[in-house]
Order: C-alpha cells, then sequence, then structure tokens
C-alpha cells in the first residue's frame, strides 16, 4: 500500500492546477504575513510612528512595562494614580458630560505629549473594560466609577459574562438555562488575579487563522481529481480491473490524501505561527487570555487559545478534504467539487444571519464564520443538546470531525461500486 | 481454465448494449469483431468485472467472478479502449504502479517492467514522461500493463489502434505467444489482427452474437457470394454505392479491379473469388449504416425481443 500512496501523491501533486495552487497559497500566506509585520506601526509621544519590527518591538514595551498580576489591591492603586492624573488637568464633572470625541479633544489640548502617551496607553481600555459604558473614554470611566467599584473589580468581571448572556447577542439568542449555567460556571473557573502582558505572536495567530482557509481550498482543489480525475482520464477501467483496484487502491487514495491535507495544513501554519513568533515573540504563551480580552470566560492561556484556533482549522480541513473526496468519487466534474468547496469554505462567510440566532450559530461552524478571536471566545456561542451543552469550539471540532467520518466512507463504497459505462 | 459467459445482459434503459451474450471460454485467443456499437466493449467490460450487467453472470471455473472479485481481478489482464494515462509518470513509473494495483512482488517488479517495456519496443524510454509519448507508444505501454501480472484471462478492448503496420505484426507475434495457457478475449475493427491468430471469431452485431466459429469454418459463410471483377472507374464508383464493395483497385489504363460481395454476380465477367474473413465482416455488416447506425437494440415495449444466436 505505501507504493501506490507513495503514486497517489506523486500523482495529486503534479498536476500542474495542483502546482500552482499549492505554491500560490503558501506564497501569498507568505506575503500576508510579511504584509502583517511590515504594516505594524506605533505611535511614539512625540506624535511621530515607527513601523513594522520596531513598532512590534514597541508595542511589546509598552505592554511589558505593565506586565504582571492584576489583583485588586494592583488595581486600586493603578486607578487612583491614573484618576490623579487625568483630574490634574481635566474637571470630573465636565469630563463626564462631554462625548468620547470631545473627551478626547480636551485631553489633547490639556497633556503633554508624554502624559497624553501613559492616557492612552491600552493598559487602561482593557483595565477600565468591566465598568466601560459604550461610547466613553477610560479616562472618563475612571473618574465616573469610584474606589469602592473598583474594590469589587473581580464581581465586576464576572458580571460582563451575565451581562453578556442577559443581552442574548444583541437579542438574537436566547440563552437556556443549562447554557448560562455552562458559561457561569466556566468564568467561575477562571482563576484570579489574571495577569496582563505581552502576548502578542499568539494574539496575531489568532488573528490570522482565518488565513488558514486558503490552505483548505488548496487542499480542495488538489485532492478533487483523486476520483473524478481517474474518471475523466479514463484510467479508471485499467485500475478497476486490478487485483487491489477495489480494495488497496482505494484505502491508498484516502490515505495519501489525508497526509497530504495534514503536510499542506501544518506547512501553512507554520508559515503563520512561525512569522508571528519571530516576529512578536514567543513571549505570553502562558499568559491567561483574559489578557487578550477580559470578557473572556475561557479558563485558557493565550498560546492555548492560538492552538485550539488552529487545531479548530485542521479539523475544518480535515473536514474538507472528506467532502471533497466524496464529491469526488460521485462525479467527473471537477469543477463542480471545486466551486462546492469555495461555496463551502468562503462563501458562507458571506451569508448574513438577518438577526436570525438560528443561522448565525450555524453560519459560525464554518471556517470564515468562527476563525477570530471575539466570535470563538467572547460571543459566548453555544449549543445546547438537551441538558448538555458544547460551546462553539466543541462544536466545530465535532461537526467537522463528523464530516470527515462520514465522507471519508462515501468516497470510499462509491470507488468501490464505480461501473465503467 | 474455464471463463463461462452466461446470458450475460446490459440494458441502459430501453436500449440493450450486450443482448443474452453466452460463450465458454477455454484456453487460446477469441477475435470478436463487430462494428461501433455493437456491443464488444460493453461485453469487455463486463468480463472485467467493471460493469455490472443487468443479468446474467460471468463464471470462472464455475465460480461467479463477482464473488470471486480480488481473485478474480488478480488473474486478469485488461487493456481497455481509449487507454487513458498519467501524463506526469515515467513509462516506469505507470508499470511499476500498475505493478503494485495488481499485486506483482515487489522486487520482481522492476525487473518485469523493463522486461516488458522491452517486449513491447519502449526500451530506453522507460524514463521519460507518458505525456512525450506517441499515441502507438502509448499503446504499447498499455499492453505491457495489461499483461504485467502473467494473467490467466487477457482481455483487449481495440489493442491496435493507433499502431502502424510493423508495430500490428510484433504485438500479434506477442499475442500469439502469450495465448498458449491464457484466454485472451481481443475485439477489433482491423480484421487481419485476428484473422491469423485467432483460435475463434466472435461476431457481434447490435449486442448479439451473430456468428461465431474457427475462422476458415464462418468464412464458408459467404461460399460463392464474393466476386472479383474488372470495370471501367465510372461503373467501380456506381458499384460501390449499390453493393458491398470489398476493395477497388484503379488501373492506368482507366479500369478498375474490384471485389464485391454479392449474392450473384454483380457483372458480366465476374469471377468467383476465395472468401476471406473479411469479405465475410462487410457481409455480416453490409447494412450497418455509418454515423447514425443505432448501437445497440432497443427493446421493443411490453415484451422481450426474441431471436438472436446463443453460442
Amino acid at each position: 500500500m505505501l507504493k501506490i500512496m507513495r503514486y497517489e501523491l506523486k500523482k495529486m501533486l503534479t498536476r500542474r492546477v495542483a502546482v500552482v495552487v499549492n505554491a500560490g497559497v503558501l506564497a501569498m500566506l507568505v506575503a500576508i504575513m510579511a504584509l502583517n509585520v511590515v504594516q505594524a506601526r506605533f505611535a511614539l509621544s512625540d506624535g511621530s510612528f515607527v513601523g513594522g519590527p520596531a513598532a512590534i518591538e514597541a508595542a511589546r514595551a509598552e505592554r511589558d512595562a505593565r506586565a504582571g498580576e492584576v489583583g485588586v489591591e494592583r488595581v486600586l492603586s493603578d486607578v487612583r494614580g491614573y484618576r490623579a492624573l487625568v483630574l490634574s488637568e481635566l474637571d470630573a464633572s465636565e469630563l463626564l458630560e462631554m462625548s468620547d470625541a470631545a473627551a478626547y479633544s480636551a485631553a489633547v489640548r490639556s497633556f503633554t505629549d508624554e502624559q497624553f502617551d501613559e492616557l492612552c496607553d491600552p493598559y487602561w481600555s482593557w483595565l477600565m473594560s468591566p465598568f466601560r459604558r459604550s461610547g466613553e473614554e477610560p479616562y472618563q470611566t475612571v473618574v465616573r466609577v469610584s474606589d469602592e467599584e473598583f474594590a469589587g473589580y473581580y464581581a465586576a468581571v464576572a458580571q460582563l459574562t451575565q451581562d453578556a448572556l442577559d443581552d442574548g447577542q444583541g437579542g438574537s439568542w436566547e440563552y437556556a438555562a443549562s447554557e448560562r449555567a455552562y458559561w457561569t460556571d466556566m468564568e467561575a473557573s477562571v482563576p484570579e488575579p489574571v495577569s496582563y502582558g505581552w502576548a502578542g505572536a499568539w494574539d496575531n495567530i489568532i488573528s490570522c487563522a482565518a488565513f488558514l482557509a486558503f490552505a483548505m481550498l488548496a487542499v480542495c482543489v488538489t485532492v478533487t481529481p483523486t476520483f473524478s480525475g481517474e474518471y475523466q482520464q479514463g484510467t479508471d477501467a485499467v485500475l478497476l480491473a486490478t487485483r487491489n483496484g477495489r480494495s488497496g487502491l482505494v484505502a491508498a487514495k484516502v490515505a495519501a490524501s489525508l497526509l497530504y491535507a495534514t503536510a499542506y495544513f501544518a506547512l501553512a501554519a507554520a508559515i503563520i505561527c512561525g512569522v508571528s513568533v519571530v516576529f512578536y515573540g514567543a513571549g505570553g504563551f502562558d499568559l491567561p487570555l483574559q489578557a487578550l480580552g477580559l470578557s473572556t470566560p475561557y479558563p485558557i492561556t493565550c498560546g492555548q487559545a492560538a492552538l485550539l484556533t488552529v487545531g479548530l482549522m485542521y479539523a475544518c480541513t480535515l473536514g474538507v478534504t472528506g467532502i471533497s473526496l466524496a464529491l469526488s468519487s460521485r462525479t467527473r466534474s471537477q469543477v463542480a467539487v471545486i466551486v462546492a468547496g469555495v461555496a463551502v469554505v468562503f462563501l458562507t462567510g458571506m451569508v448574513p444571519s438577518g438577526g436570525s440566532g438560528i443561522l448565525e450559530h450555524l453560519l459560525r461552524l464554518f471556517p470564515m464564520g468562527f476563525s477570530n478571536f471575539s466570535t470563538l471566545f467572547l460571543s459566548l456561542t453555544s449549543y445546547p443538546l438537551g441538558p448538555a451543552v458544547v460551546d462553539l469550539a466543541g462544536a466545530v471540532l465535532a461537526t467537522w470531525l463528523a464530516l470527515a467520518a462520514v465522507t471519508l466512507p462515501v468516497a470510499v463504497v462509491s470507488w468501490r461500486r464505480h461501473q465503467v459505462s | 481454465m474455464e471463463l463461462t459467459l452466461d446470458r450475460l445482459t446490459r440494458e441502459y434503459g430501453p436500449k440493450i448494449a450486450v443482448d443474452r451474450v453466452s460463450a465458454r471460454l477455454t484456453p487460446g485467443v477469441y477475435g470478436l469483431l463487430g462494428a461501433n456499437g455493437a456491443g464488444k466493449t460493453t461485453l469487455m467490460r463486463m468480463v472485467c468485472g467493471i460493469l455490472r450487467p443487468t443479468s446474467g453472470e460471468v463464471r470462472y471455473d464455475g465460480r461467479p467472478v463477482a464473488q470471486m472479485g480480488d481473485a478474480y481481478r488478480a488473474l486478469l489482464g485488461y487493456l481497455p479502449q481509449d487507454f487513458g494515462y498519467y501524463p506526469e509518470f515515467t513509462a516506469l513509473d505507470f508499470m511499476e504502479y500498475m505493478a503494485a494495483l495488481k499485486g506483482v512482488d515487489r522486487r520482481l517488479a522492476r525487473e518485469r517492467s523493463l522486461a516488458l517495456l522491452e517486449e513491447v519496443g519502449l526500451a530506453g524510454e522507460e524514463r521519460r514522461r507518458v505525456r512525450t509519448f506517441s499515441g502507438g507508444m502509448r499503446q504499447r505501454l498499455g499492453i505491457a500493463q495489461a499483461v504485467l501480472n502473467e494473467p490467466e484471462v487477457l482481455v483487449l478492448d481495440e489493442p491496435t489502434a493507433g499502431l502502424d503496420p510493423k508495430e500490428r505484426v510484433r504485438f500479434r507475434n506477442l499475442i500469439a505467444s502469450l495465448a498458449k495457457d491464457r484466454i485472451v478475449l481481443l475485439s477489433t475493427h482491423i480484421v487481419s489482427d485476428v484473422e491469423y491468430i485467432a483460435d475463434k471469431i466472435v461476431m457481434m452485431r447490435a449486442g448479439q452474437v451473430v456468428l461465431e466459429g474457427a475462422p476458415g469454418e464462418i468464412v464458408s459463410a459467404v461460399e460463392g457470394r464474393v466476386w472479383e471483377a474488372r470495370v471501367s472507374a465510372a461503373e467501380a464508383d456506381a458499384l460501390s454505392t449499390r453493393l458491398t464493395v470489398g476493395n477497388v483497385h484503379y488501373l492506368e489504363s482507366g479500369e478498375a479491379l474490384v471485389r464485391i460481395v454479392a449474392e450473384e454476380p454483380p457483372v458480366a465477367g465476374a469471377r468467383r473469388a476465395e472468401p476471406t474473413l473479411e469479405d465475410l465482416y462487410l457481409h455480416v455488416f453490409a447494412d450497418e449504416r455509418d454515423d447514425d447506425a443505432p448501437r445497440g437494440r432497443v427493446r421493443a415495449r411490453g415484451r422481450h425481443a426474441k431471436g438472436g444466436h446463443h453460442a
């Protein structure tokens, strides 16, 4: 079988279209990740900008300056210092009556470059997030919220989950009691205090994971001719008349397809992860995910979240491989199979939910629907199955692995039963 | 060793591509003759197990091949019509790939592949990509892969398509040498391919076997019906339109030597000629139209069509 697999891989990878698409997607990923680095920008306190690796380094230094555990004592201490800075130049009552735009203008006028830089440090947006209202600058929040309220900091963080559950994804989804309990329990399991710091690489990987959809498409294009190519070329007649034509051959075809899909996906993921780690640094792997978004209820680290995101895209890749092989085994038309692949991978990301929570839940199972930090870790998307609840990650994993488990045998059976007429 | 075709039938909706064909094949060469659409390829596909019959079965030594599965395919060699290939494979790649699929021992596969490539006249071409091959070279590659596993049943569908006369002679000799202990089923339009090597000729028309027997025997069906005559060129053209003309040889004198298959002498002065297999072919398929000939029979509504020849 290994020998047959070798030739199946050769068939797959020497087709002109496959060569072009495979090389093209990898080149595109390299270009995208390079642009991702080159286009990074960081505003310095003197109003000038730095770009590229220097910008990333500056952002890291900014985060590292405030790295560490954020216990209640530190919250109170930091908040008091911040408030003192704000009130040194701005009046509290006037500030609270301004819009965010007006407050920003007032801050620009009133503070020195260094002070304004300190005022706009992203740490404050992060720290204020449990109390922040819509359309409010962090320096407005710190003035509005009292020390007594800041003293109940982690209760406020927990309340973010309850508020999200009450909001019901903008009114489109009514959480079942089991779902509320699920998310509440999950949030309660997040260790306190959380830590703040730099996790740029892992954040970047999660943000860029959606580009792995192109790798899925390349896999679809490459494996599509596995069966339909034999029908089109007329080689099915010769193959099916051999001893292993209906047995060992189909196993070799499926195994070769899965091996190629895994290797290609690994290569694509290595580009995304490799560039991210090289330019953003590997630091922050063990930082709690709350460092990237305080309202996330997931008790995992930034590194784990990045690996989970990539892992989910791999599960999708296996599912896409299965779908492509199943369709390929049923039709001579390679174009039809590829169009189906494009629809599954990309077009589902363009379908509007129209406010329907059920449709939104369905669309989020597709690669372009879930592969971003907000949807995967902040949206509290869950699927109640009777008394059990499955979160989005679990549902994505189960769905795509099940698709692979169902479609691969379809491909096998279709080839075994194929009649040359 | 015996391959039995037991009332094999293949229908496509109302069309009957193969109609209750039965035969008992023992070691030897069987030439399957018939026009396009006669059902030869369909029959061969059923023999190879790549097309399921609508009814009937193929048995090898008494066992249904459908039940034998891989065991039957292990002793089968098949060269289909319109033999497909992989453009980026070299000839040796293709042979070794087929060897793996046929279960040929790994150690022997390369040795046997190279030997067969040499035998079919592709020595020195083993490292060339198949997409650079001519049609004849590809066909020879197809023949080589068909015999890779030393099959007991060899099915060749139009194997000489694309071969020049010298290659066809070489092929005939190759098949003749292989046929000693094998069942070889060979379909062709080219009568001369089978005339000298076939032990038995089977003629198919519209899905049915219409004539079968040793070449010498069946040719007697047109005994007394083959004529040769010397006529003017214009008369030769006129005869071609209304009679079955096997050959026209135009002479410098403006006359033509014609060979005609007809019940009665076609012109005054026509002499009887010794019939050949080609004459028989022309006689049997005399009323076949060219491109608009119906492929297979159409089943009459409400009842089975009767008749047809059972071997």
